[in-house]
């Protein structure tokens, strides 16, 4: 089996997975009704929340467009 | 059994008296048309003289309700009970919803008020001078004409612009709830002290990303919920 590799080198990557497991998540709520599940999907939303702070704080720091060079290394 | 009324001295059966108690076997000395008649001539006057004692006419002592029932309201600066029609209407909004409702001065009091503010700044030789060329040169290019003269030509561009106008405006209460609410998780921590941040800093990514958060919140609310019940 072949596997897919997820791309994280960017925070707008981060922020897309993150958005994804958080759908996903919230799907598989929908099916089986377990809080475990809705928990961890709140957690992947709250990531992709978190990161996109980041982004905008450094954006207001720094006055540049939103990359952050050391998450890209 | 017979009795004879006080104020028409007629005699009259029983039964045209009142009961004042039937424990003493007592009943009213005048007769029931009498004692309507004295009644209610004694009220009118004890209302009017209640009247006249409690609700001056210059007075703020009228309610609200009675000003409205009555069709009159009292100046804020003149003091004087006036009729709706010596005031103007005033248009009010509280959360988008519009108001209308009476100014608390009558006309009279505003217009007077206007003209003492007016006094010190009434327009100069040179304004008007200038107000003048600008009349006519506004009058030339019929400003205003020539704007109904394009709406009325180019219906189909306003309506374009106008649902383009309605549709951001939906979409800018649409989402005005999550800004806020990312607003308020973005102070609640000292990160962001110092920095101006606006809504729309916001991407779209971020609003979609706590609109579900959102959602799946309230569903996980509605679940426990209904857990409880069972």
């Amino acid at each position: 089996m072949k596997k897919t590799k997820i791309k994280t080198k960017t925070i707008t990557d981060v922020i897309k997975v993150t958005k994804d497991i958080g759908d996903t998540l919230a799907n598989a709520f929908d099916d089986t009704n377990d809080i475990k599940v809705a928990t961890a999907s709140l957690d992947a939303y709250r990531t992709a929340i978190l990161g996109s702070k980041t982004q905008l704080i450094y954006k207001k720091l720094t006055g540049k467009p939103g990359t952050i060079p050391f998450l890209e290394d | 059994m017979e009795k004879t009324c006080k104020d028409c001295k007629e005699v009259k059966g029983i039964d045209c008296f009142a009961w004042v108690s039937h424990k003493r076997n007592l009943r009213q000395p005048r007769c029931k048309p009498c004692h309507i008649l004295r009644n209610g001539a004694y009220q009118k006057a004890y209302s009017a003289m209640y009247h006249k004692k409690n609700y001056r006419p210059s007075g703020r002592s009228l309610n609200k309700k009675q000003q409205e029932i009555a069709g009159e309201k009292v100046c804020i600066t003149c003091n004087i009970l006036k009729p709706f029609s010596l005031y103007s209407l005033s248009t009010t909004r509280y959360k988008g919803v519009k108001k209308i409702s009476l100014r608390n001065q009558c006309t009279e009091c505003i217009n007077k008020h206007v003209r003492e503010y007016l006094k010190d700044k009434r327009p100069t030789i040179e304004f008007k001078a200038r107000y003048k060329i600008y009349s006519a040169k506004y009058r030339k290019s019929s400003g205003c004409a020539a704007s109904k003269r394009w709406k009325n030509n180019n219906r189909e561009k306003l309506r374009i612009c106008t649902n383009k106008r309605d549709a951001e405006r939906r979409l800018y209460l649409l989402d005005t709830y999550v800004k806020q609410s990312l607003y308020a998780t973005f102070k609640k921590t000292n990160d962001c002290k110092g920095l101006d941040i606006k809504f729309s800093d916001f991407t779209p990514e971020i609003i979609d990303a706590q609109r579900k958060n959102l959602i799946l919140k309230r569903k996980i609310k509605a679940y426990e919920k209904d857990k409880n019940k069972d």
